[in-house]
């Protein structure tokens, strides 16, 4: 067990989840819906470069479904979504690690972006969405957008963690 | 491939409603916290009103409960006759289902499903399939269940089917969410050879005993004959104020169970039971 992860560590990340993940249902004027930034998958993917041993792919699914129960849709979908992002993050995170900030961003863009697509297509598959155009993509651009905020404040709050 | 499984599992066969019961318990607060906003401004709206204008508002209340009541005999009136009349003891006690009152906590966060999220669940004896109306119209059906709130597929959903007849003539048709018109609806299968006219008042026909009979859903806005084409395409404005509207009603009661009641009783017994 390394030692900067307490049960303290355990309850700041559950509240995280819990703050993103409500980020991802909140009600949004009509004209920002499309631009609503993806929190958890960037936050997964914030876990997944930063404790690569303690979060991985397994995490990112259970939270998947937890998200799917939340956004009433067919259970699997976010799942497979957050997993495949999982994934990417954890087989390039020593990469990742290496990157400038605005780097880092641009990639985080595109997988959310990725991620978006699988996801719009999974839901149109299950007959739970429509296609109308592309839209639903400028999420991923907020996201990429907000990377360096996020990452600002990891790093604040991970500045109380005992070293 | 335990995600795929998963969705196979829960769109075809509904194996894992139990998943989704438990993991309901957990984001029921998250529900709470994301209304929280919305909730503490109402909140303070309620507190800041002036006693006058309290007092105001009441007495508009009164009356609009006058007038509506007077509105609610008439009805039971003209429900009685039209019974009478078609010799059908279904309609009378199908309008006067009993309902409970539920309050629009949350959207879905997709812009292409049209779902709302209720306070209501499982633990207040919420089913899946209970009609959903608001003041002016039906607004949709429950569609997923969970212990203390339940999802709400509209009507305006472009999967979901009401079946409807004109209220002038009892002329049928179904009435399916629009894709590219948002919050409309579209008659599918309308023939030229149909009396359907612009203006006409769509009310719910009662058919796959989902809905009750007569309630209105809305009022044909357009309509396009296109010539090479065997179906008219009819455009229906939904009376339910489907995104603005906070409160609404659930009529209680599964369908089948309602199908029941419809049987067993006759048309007096049920009205003087609910009058």
């Amino acid at each position: 067990m390394r030692p900067g992860l307490t049960a303290a560590s355990y309850f700041s990340g559950f509240c995280i989840f819990v703050v993103a993940s409500i980020f991802s249902i909140i009600p949004l004027p009509l004209w920002v819906v499309n631009f609503r930034p993806e929190f958890v998958p960037m936050v997964i993917i914030y876990w997944v470069s930063a404790l690569p041993l303690r979060v991985s792919v397994g995490t990112a699914w259970f939270l998947g479904l937890f998200l799917d129960v939340l956004e009433g849709s067919v259970l699997g979908i976010n799942g497979l979504g957050l997993v495949l992002v999982a994934y990417f993050a954890s087989s390039q995170h020593r990469r990742f690690r290496m990157l400038k900030s605005s780097q880092q961003a641009t990639i985080v863009a595109i997988v959310i972006a990725l991620y978006l697509v699988f996801s719009h297509w999974l839901r149109v598959i299950n007959g739970e969405s429509i296609y109308d155009g592309f839209s639903y993509l400028f999420g991923s651009l907020t996201s990429g957008l907000l990377w360096p905020l996020l990452v600002y404040f990891f790093s604040f709050i991970r500045s109380f963690s005992p070293r | 491939m335990i995600s795929i499984a998963l969705m196979f599992a829960d769109n075809r066969f509904g194996y894992v409603d139990n998943i989704r019961y438990g993991i309901g318990f957990l984001t029921a607060p998250i529900y709470w916290l994301s209304d929280a906003p919305s909730v503490i401004t109402n909140a303070f709206d309620d507190s800041f009103l002036a006693r006058s204008e309290l007092v105001e508002r009441n007495k508009q209340l009164e009356l609009k409960l006058l007038v509506a009541q007077n509105e609610l005999r008439l009805l039971e009136n003209v429900a009685f006759e039209n019974s009478r009349l078609l010799e059908l003891d279904q309609s009378a006690s199908a309008i006067f289902g009993e309902v409970s009152p539920a309050e629009i906590i949350n959207i879905s966060p997709d812009l292409s499903s049209k779902r709302v999220l209720i306070n209501k669940g499982v633990l207040d004896d919420v089913v899946r399939g209970q009609a959903v109306l608001d003041a002016n119209g039906l607004m949709g059906q429950v569609d997923q269940v969970m212990p203390t709130t339940s999802w709400v597929l509209l009507i305006t959903d472009s999967h979901h089917q009401t079946p409807v007849e004109v209220n002038r003539n009892g002329e049928r048709a179904l009435a399916r969410g629009s894709s590219n018109r948002p919050g409309q609806l579209e008659l599918e299968f309308v023939t030229a050879s149909q009396d359907i006219v612009v203006g006409d008042k769509l009310v719910s026909s009662g058919m796959g005993s989902v809905f009750p009979k007569n309630y209105p859903v809305g009022e044909v806005e357009t309509i396009v004959r296109n010539p090479g084409q065997n179906f008219l395409a009819v455009t229906v404005r939904p009376f339910a104020k489907l995104d603005s509207t906070r409160l609404v009603l659930l009529v209680k009661g599964s369908p089948s169970e309602r199908v029941d009641l419809i049987k067993t009783e006759s048309v007096g017994a049920s009205i003087e039971r609910e009058f």
